[in-house]
């Protein structure tokens, strides 16, 4: 072999080195970038994983902080079980108002574009003076339940003139009257 | 150089992922159970709440009852609330005609009175006129 053959042989081999370690390092150094980058990708994704948590326990807090509205919402409705009770309510009510009362009917409607609940429909039928039975429908109105009236028909039944002089007009009302009531379970 | 910077980075990236792997599962545990759902159901209850509004019927009657004209007797009343909509029917009996269109004028110039319909026919007789009129309420009467 001449030595320019060898000599032509070497840098041949030199080059081949050199571009071998050219690419190797270049291929190291785009694997590594690439490493740090996602390093930094999980390093952002844990700050906002941290921020969430943060958000998160400021909503819990104000939950808590609101449960005691929360709870009043709640006492808006009639609850499940408790239809008797209301009923009884009314009646009570009634009695201490100095009204006689009859509970006509009782149901249950679902309303059609209802969001929430049920509502419950009271049919009664009081009697007594036209301020106790005007008080009445006060008392009832003003209960604290999401409560309206659907309808009221008042008449003068006639008086209660037996022993007294003044004659005591006696006023019948059928009262029809809905509430909320929170779903049965 | 590059091999420590390799390694530095490995290292970070372990550590981080771990760690939001840890607060990612504790977060999708609160927000299913604990707040979406409770926000949801809250949210129900106000909408509930907020479709219905309480009626005044106590306090359009006794206002109708009490300032009325002498000369004008109520002897039956009925509220009717139907498609957002809440009418009063009042009968009674008037000393005449005047006194009854007083009482349709004083009806109209209420503000929570929408329209007042005294049909004509309550005109027939001078005196003693027994009426039936139907007073229409505002819906938003505040």
């Amino acid at each position: 072999m001449s030595k320019a053959h060898k000599k032509t042989k070497y840098k041949f081999v030199w080059l081949t080195v050199t571009l071998v370690l050219i690419f190797a390092y270049g291929f190291a150094f785009w694997y590594v970038k690439t490493k740090i980058e996602d390093s930094t990708y999980a390093l952002s994704s844990a700050q906002i994983a941290y921020e969430q948590k943060d958000k998160i326990q400021a909503a819990l807090n104000s939950m808590e902080e609101l449960q005691p509205e929360i709870e009043k919402i709640d006492s808006y409705f009639v609850g499940a079980d408790n239809v008797v009770d209301f009923i009884n309510l009314l009646e009570q009510k009634a009695g201490e108002q100095g009204v006689s009362i009859e509970t006509k009917d009782v149901s249950i409607e679902k309303e059609v574009d209802a969001v929430y609940g049920e509502v419950l429909g009271v049919q009664s039928t009081v009697s007594g003076s036209w301020n106790d039975v005007m008080q009445y429908i006060n008392l009832v109105e003003n209960l604290p339940y999401n409560i309206w009236i659907s309808s009221v028909n008042v008449s003068l039944e006639g008086d209660d003139q037996v022993e007294s002089e003044v004659p005591v007009y006696v006023w019948e009302v059928d009262l029809a009257l809905k509430v909320l009531k929170h779903p049965a379970s | 150089m590059l091999v420590p910077m390799y390694l530095l980075g490995e290292d970070i990236k372990f550590a981080v992922a771990s760690e939001e792997d840890r607060l990612r599962s504790e977060n999708v545990e609160i927000n299913t159970t604990d707040i979406e759902e409770r926000v949801y159901e809250l949210n129900k209850r106000a909408r509930a709440l907020s479709a219905h509004e309480h009626t005044k019927v106590y306090e359009h009657l006794t206002d109708v009852t009490q300032n009325k004209r002498a000369g004008i007797s109520i002897t039956g009343m009925a509220f009717d609330q139907k498609d957002d909509t809440e009418v009063v029917r009042l009968v009674g009996q008037a000393i005449n005609r005047d006194i009854l269109l007083d009482f349709r004028r004083d009806l109209e110039q209420k503000q929570y009175v929408a329209a007042v319909d005294l049909p004509v026919s309550n005109f027939a007789q001078n005196i003693d006129i027994n009426f039936s009129i139907t007073v229409t309420l505002q819906k938003d009467n505040e």
